[in-house]
Parts: C-alpha cells; sequence; structure tokens
C-alpha cells in the first residue's frame, strides 16, 4: 500500500512512459504523504475490467490508507494527472482519477499491519527490527 | 461468496500453482467466512508492475469478509495468506500483501 492502478486504453500510455510514470506517481505520492517509496505499488493494466475506463484514455485509482487530509489528496491528483499529461502526451480531459481510502489495519505488508498515517518511523524501526531478529534465527 | 481479486506479475508464478493457491485460499475462506470463494486473478504484465518505483515482484491478495471482523481475527487471517503464499510460491515476505477488509456497506 498505497496500490495505484493505472488502466488505459490499448496504445495510449507508450511502453517508455510506463516507468516514468512509476516513478512520478511514487515521487508525488511519498512528497504529499511521507510514507516510504518501497511500499508504493503502481501496476498499469490495458482495458482491464476495473477500474473503469469509461470514456477516458487512462484511468488511475489510488487505493491509499485513510486518514490523508483533502490537501494531501489535491497534491496526489493534479501531481499524477500531469505527469500522465507530461509523458503521453494525452489532454488532461482524456484521464481520471479517484482516490478510495483503505483503513490501515485492514493492510498487510511485509508481515506487519500498516501504520496508521503519521505512524511510519516507528512501524519501519520496529519492522527492520523483527526481520532483522527473524533472520538471525 | 466471498470476492478474492489478486494481482499477480507475469511469470512469477506457474499456471499449476494457481490451482493450489486457490485450494489454499478457499481453505481459509471456509474456515474464517464459512463461504466459498470466487477469484479473480490479474496478471499484470511484464514492465507493467512497479513498487517503489522498480519492476515489481510483489503480489496483492484482497478478500473481502462476509461480516465486520475483530481486528485479532482479521490479523490472523492475514497471516494464514501470507504464510500460504510464501509456502508455495516461494516469495519472501516483502513480495506478498494481504488485505482482508469488511464487507462494503
Amino acid at each position: 500500500m498505497p496500490l495505484y492502478l493505472c488502466n488505459m486504453k490499448s496504445g495510449s500510455v507508450p511502453t517508455e512512459a510506463k516507468a516514468k510514470i512509476a516513478q512520478d506517481v511514487t515521487d508525488i505520492h511519498c512528497k504529499a504523504t511521507d510514507a516510504p517509496a518501497e511500499f508504493v505499488h503502481v501496476f498499469f493494466l490495458e482495458e482491464a475490467e476495473a477500474p473503469p475506463l469509461e470514456s477516458n484514455q487512462v484511468h488511475l485509482q489510488g487505493n491509499i490508507r485513510a486518514g490523508r487530509n483533502s490537501a494531501q489528496k489535491d497534491e496526489i491528483i493534479h501531481g499524477m494527472c500531469s505527469s500522465i499529461v507530461r509523458h503521453t502526451g494525452l489532454n488532461i480531459s482524456d484521464i481520471g482519477m479517484q482516490l478510495l481510502d483503505v483503513p490501515a489495519s485492514w493492510v498487510m505488508e511485509g508481515g506487519d499491519v500498516f501504520p496508521e498515517p503519521g505512524e511510519e518511523a516507528a512501524w519501519l524501526a520496529a519492522h527492520a527490527e523483527r526481520l532483522a531478529a527473524e533472520e538471525a534465527k | 461468496m466471498i470476492p478474492i481479486l489478486s494481482f499477480v506479475q507475469e511469470g512469477q508464478i506457474e499456471p499449476s500453482t494457481i490451482e493450489t493457491l486457490e485450494k489454499g485460499l478457499a481453505d481459509i475462506c471456509h474456515s474464517a467466512f464459512g463461504s466459498a470463494p470466487e477469484f479473480r486473478w490479474v496478471e499484470v504484465q511484464s514492465g507493467n508492475g512497479f513498487s517503489g518505483a522498480k519492476p515489481s515482484r510483489a503480489s496483492l491478495v484482497r478478500m473481502q469478509a462476509n461480516r465486520s471482523l475483530e481486528q485479532e481475527e482479521r490479523v490472523e487471517i492475514m497471516k494464514q495468506i501470507c504464510d500460504f503464499w510464501m509456502k508455495n510460491t516461494g516469495c519472501s515476505i516483502n513480495e506478498i500483501v494481504a488485505a482482508v477488509g469488511d464487507p462494503i456497506n
């Protein structure tokens, strides 16, 4: 988590643009939320069943931890849509985006339940300590 | 039915392993919820999956419960999913994400 699903019409996102958009999505999410980059997942899907494309060329759905405020969400949506425009040449009107709030307590990554927003540093320290202890066994 | 949505990276999991994974997830599902699973698999094509902006090796399994769960029970189910997935795919603990959500109102 977060999981960003980028559904796209065939040919709308050039292959070489995907890594650049994924880098931007990761950077923008981390800048807006202070989340660690290694847990940001970006998956590109072509004309998948979901998230729905409707009339868009690209639809980006972000499944993010609940608790982010409106300013953070605005920064994420504006930054990521701009990145897609920049790297694909599409018009902003061709791009749809939505953010879905997912309770942190519903997700386990790296074997630990995800921390609430703002508790990442303590979580990362405890997580690293636990993994190191398990490796030492 | 309990919806189970799984994202896997292309080529990471053998087709024959999918059947094993479905059986194991179905067991977890029956044990926890007394209901059968409804599977949906999404294979992320090579060059289309990124974690930390690098090519991804992550699998994500999302199960939606048929009742509100106490957190202790939810954590136990997520642990079972992760343990089972690692045992049968050979992935590391950092390559499996499990999510168990309450019903959507």
